[in-house]
């Protein structure tokens, strides 16, 4: 049986050798994609511009969550930053092909080959 | 999925709820999709893609189409020989997504939009769609082949 915890997002965040990686875990949806907005874009803010979304154990998006996405590449566009995705699965990833952000959000198939991307 | 499979019953094969015009509703839907899911053996994939039609017509709804806090989106959902019907009733602003244009997709980050992403997953991911408006309220059927 799904929880009430399950319905929401956990978000992990990890820092190496200036690449910052955020694990998503769970639901981003109109719920959950504010406090993510915020965080993403503060901390692009603070300067951040080597971002890794682990999407290994996201189980859902909806276009709220896609305008998130969609904000944060907009903001790092000016300068040299990237926004780089990972571990889509497929149900994911289809979100992102019928949508058309496949053509401005890089994907790979592991948060390694995100890493070496930069 | 379904450790403990019971025998089905023509009762497992619909399920009807209903949604107050707010977003943590949310969770409402995404549970009782998974639960006829579960009863029915749908895969995955053919279940993310209507709970998320659902919730893109439904946040729709709560973020555009309310003319006070009291609406309702009524669901009905339907399996019958691999086919999914999926009723949605509400009694919210005259909208009819069938005629709502389709988006700009292949331009770049800065020119896109997000508007209209829900109503293009809807198209490409059911199979049918019919919209009628009567008796004061917006009425949508949905057909997905499983």
């Amino acid at each position: 049986m799904k929880t009430e915890d399950n319905m929401g997002l956990e978000v992990g965040e990890n820092k190496n050798d200036g690449v910052i990686v955020f694990s998503l875990k769970g639901r981003l949806d109109s719920n959950t994609s504010n406090d993510f907005e915020e965080r993403l874009l503060s901390s692009i803010q603070g300067g951040e511009n080597k971002i890794v979304l682990d999407f290994e154990n996201l189980e859902y998006i909806s276009s709220a969550g896609l305008r998130v996405l969609l904000k944060a590449a907009r903001e790092l566009k000016g300068g040299d930053g990237k926004l780089v995705l990972c571990s889509l699965k497929d149900y994911i990833r289809e979100v992102f092909d019928l949508s058309g952000f496949v053509s401005f959000l890089p994907i790979f198939d592991t948060k390694e080959a995100c890493v070496s991307a930069f | 999925m379904g450790n403990n499979r019971q025998i089905q019953t023509s009762e497992d094969k619909t399920s009807s709820f209903s949604l107050r015009a707010d977003l943590a509703e949310l969770k409402v839907l995404a549970e009782n999709i998974e639960k006829f899911g579960e009863l029915n053996e749908i895969p995955g994939k053919a279940l993310f893609e209507v709970n998320l039609v659902l919730d893109e017509l439904f946040t729709n709804l709560v973020s555009y189409g309310c003319f006070s806090d009291s609406h309702n989106f009524d669901i009905m959902l339907l399996i019958e020989d691999g086919v999914m019907f999926i009723e949605i009733k509400d009694d919210g602003k005259p909208f009819n997504p069938l005629e709502t244009p389709e988006p700009e997709i292949q331009c770049d980050c800065d020119e896109r939009k997000i508007g209209g992403l829900g109503i293009h997953f809807m198209r490409k991911m059911m199979d049918d769609i019919e919209y009628s408006w009567n008796n004061g309220k917006n009425r949508l059927k949905l057909t997905k082949n499983i």
